[in-house]
């Protein structure tokens, strides 16, 4: 079997990280609709089409100049510990304020998928976002998600197992 | 003008002077807050940091950093 690879999710607080982190692993981690619920790191595996994945959740933060313990630990973590990918999970109906975090991210030479997650809400607000415009500017794949509903996960993975080569 | 500290829930204002150093302009960037902005305070209790709505989300800033920045009603 060949190496394992560590995928991490990364994003601003309360956008869902840890609801697509459910959903790929098959997890129970707590998730509840504030931001700063999860403060620590949590770990778990997702198989896909034969290839297996060690994913982390990582706790939200705003910006790579961190700023509390929680944010310290997500950058350390997508500074250090190199993942093969970095997930950004984004709240679709913020995106100017979320798409900060993933221009950080992908400036520092990660490689990157995007989540465009809550899209249903964005939808529900009248947002139109042009996803293939979107991706080519940020040199990244871009994939609507609303994890709550199970939507767009597989897409997800596709693009995730796309993205690490394996 | 008045801090955004003193501001009543409910109420909805435009962000017009950081009173703060080059850290805390950093920080309210990060956050997604600058110059020229509306938000609208959601809840301001006891001593506690307020809660905001900015662009149909919330964000939670510390009094010390409420105090800091200035407002004009909208």
């Amino acid at each position: 079997m060949a190496k394992q690879r560590t995928i991490a999710l990364a994003g601003n607080p309360n956008t869902g990280k840890s609801t697509i982190f459910n959903a790929l692993t098959g997890g129970r981690q707590h998730v509840g609709n504030w931001p700063g619920k999860t403060v620590e790191k949590k770990e778990g595996t997702c198989k896909y089409n034969g290839s297996e994945f060690q994913v982390v959740d990582l706790p939200g933060t705003y910006s790579l100049t961190a700023y509390s313990l929680e944010e310290v630990i997500a950058r350390d973590f997508v500074i250090d510990e190199r993942p093969d990918l970095v997930v950004v999970v984004v709240d679709s109906a913020n995106l100017e304020r979320n798409l900060y975090l993933v221009v950080q991210i992908v400036e520092m030479g990660a490689r990157v998928v995007v989540a465009l997650n809550m899209s249903d809400i964005a939808d529900s607000r009248g947002f139109r976002i042009d996803v293939p415009l979107l991706s080519q500017g940020l040199g990244a794949p871009v994939i609507p998600t609303v994890a709550s509903k199970g939507q767009g996960l597989d897409e997800l993975k596709k693009a995730i197992v796309e993205a690490t080569g394996s | 003008m008045m801090p955004l500290a003193m501001v009543s829930p409910g109420e909805e204002v435009r962000l017009v002077c950081i009173r703060g150093g080059r850290r805390m302009r950093k920080r309210l960037a990060d956050l997604g807050l600058n110059l020229g902005m509306t938000v609208r305070v959601l809840q301001r209790e006891g001593r506690g940091p307020l809660i905001l709505a900015v662009k149909d989300s919330r964000l939670a800033v510390g009094r010390g950093m409420a105090h800091k920045i200035l407002v004009q009603p909208c």
